[in-house]
């Protein structure tokens, strides 16, 4: 099970949508593990991705510590977390 | 019959609506809306009994918020806002328009897009920035943004946007291509004072008639009674050539109201630090100043394009917000002025909706 967290401000727009949850899951790429999360929350794809191929200017994605892109690839047990970056407030 | 007049108010955190009886003389404030997002223009959609408010996140981007019970619950959607992978990332919701079935959102970087279910999902009108003009669209401080649409009140395949600064477009096949129409528009920050395209238009507005419209620029306001095919300039009587908005009588096309800001330069403020509302009775030709009621001195007050807006009631009301977050209005006209709401946020659009029963 891969964990994900998610930040509040985006919790508040999609009311669905939990601060944290796990997601079984094979090893996909970090766009893939987004549109995994789409399928089961609807709108939240839209809220993290700016265009089909970047992630918004003001979000910050960590899978395992590190900063990532959407071509990064996120494990079964990896720990994914969402963040409004600090630049966006 | 009861009537309801609301009075929606976009600031730059959240929504707010005053709601009155006919005389307009006491308000009652709620509020905020919409998660606290920045909210650009909020607009009633008679079509789906709905309020529409957009705005948008620097986090999550563009949003359209929707509320069919007049403010008490909301949901929002942005689905649809792309340029797709090519394109650049669309930052906000600047403008929403509601007719002939549709709602149509004009948005930051400019573009416009259309709704066919309500403003639940949104897909782009293309031809627009597939006008040959659109690589050479610079941003205003603002932004590079679609702040007006005016659409026509029988043809649904007429409309005009304003992009500042990019000037004036016109379609007449429902937004399959476009034409600027911009011809005797100053754009004196320009090697060429008439460009084609380049003027940097503030507010652009279509007179309650359907025959007239009407714009404030960065360089004047204007009149233009052929569909903008060539524009004359009416700022002669007014104190500033620079402001933002501008407001239409709803029932006398002849009558618009302005709130010229002293320049672009001199901090965009009111001139001479005195609040003044002007108003025409006769389509621009002469101005009368209204200041009954707003203040005399030291008012440091600038008010941006889509805070000013008039009621439909018999005896039109007239209301703008400040970008200190004050709200003014007047329930004859102009001629008196209150404050309605005192310590808002910096407020972005003001409209209103009058309804009865």
């Amino acid at each position: 099970m891969a964990r994900v967290a998610f930040p509040p401000a985006l919790t508040v727009l999609i009311p669905s949508l939990p601060r944290q949850a796990e997601v079984s899951m094979e090893a996909c790429t970090l766009h893939a593990f987004i549109d995994s999360m789409e399928a089961r929350w609807p709108g939240v794809a839209l809220r993290l991705r700016g265009s089909p191929t970047l992630i918004r200017e003001h979000i910050r994605i960590f899978v395992d510590g590190q900063q990532a892109t959407l071509d990064h690839i996120v494990q079964p047990h990896s720990v994914v977390r969402i963040l409004t970056a600090v630049s966006g407030g | 019959m009861a009537v309801r007049v609301l009075v929606l108010v976009g600031t730059k955190s959240g929504s707010f609506i005053l709601e009155s009886d006919a005389a307009r003389t006491s308000w009652e404030l709620r509020g905020p809306y919409c998660a606290t997002w920045p909210i650009h223009h909020m607009v009633y959609d008679r079509a789906n009994g709905a309020l529409l408010a957009g705005g948008g996140n620097a986090w999550f981007g563009p949003a359209v918020w929707r509320s069919k019970d007049l403010g008490m619950t909301w949901s929002q959607s942005g689905e649809g806002f792309s340029y797709g992978a090519e394109g650049p990332e669309i930052k906000t919701v600047w403008h929403l328009a509601a007719a002939h079935g549709a709602v149509y959102a004009g948005v930051d970087p400019a573009g416009l897009f259309r709704s066919d279910d309500g403003g639940v999902t949104w897909s782009h009108v293309a031809g627009l920035r597939a006008h040959p003009s659109s690589p050479h669209w610079v941003p205003g401080a603002g932004g590079l943004i679609l702040h007006s649409i005016a659409t026509d009140p029988t043809d649904p395949a007429r409309m005009w946007i304003a992009i500042s600064s990019a000037g004036t477009f016109a379609t007449t096949d429902g937004g399959a291509t476009w034409e600027p129409r911009n011809r005797g528009v100053r754009a004196e920050f320009m090697p060429d004072r008439y460009p084609e395209v380049g003027q940097c238009v503030h507010k652009l507005l279509q007179a309650a008639d359907g025959a007239q419209l009407y714009q404030q620029n960065h360089c004047g306001v204007y009149r233009s009674a052929d569909g903008g095919m060539q524009w004359e300039e009416i700022t002669e009587g007014l104190p500033s050539d620079f402001g933002f908005p501008l407001a239409l009588h709803p029932h006398d096309p002849n009558t618009l109201y302005t709130i010229p800001l002293n320049g672009a330069e001199q901090g965009r403020y009111v001139p001479n630090a005195t609040m003044v509302v002007w108003r025409s009775r006769d389509r621009g030709d002469s101005w009368t100043p209204l200041t009954a009621g707003l203040p005399a001195k030291d008012a440091y007050i600038g008010v941006l394009r889509e805070a000013m807006a008039v009621d439909t009631l018999d005896q039109a009301g007239i209301y703008f917000g400040t970008s200190n977050g004050q709200l003014y209005g007047s329930a004859n006209e102009g001629d008196n002025w209150q404050v309605l709401a005192a310590n808002l946020p910096a407020i972005w659009s003001v409209e209103t909706v009058v309804l009865e029963g």
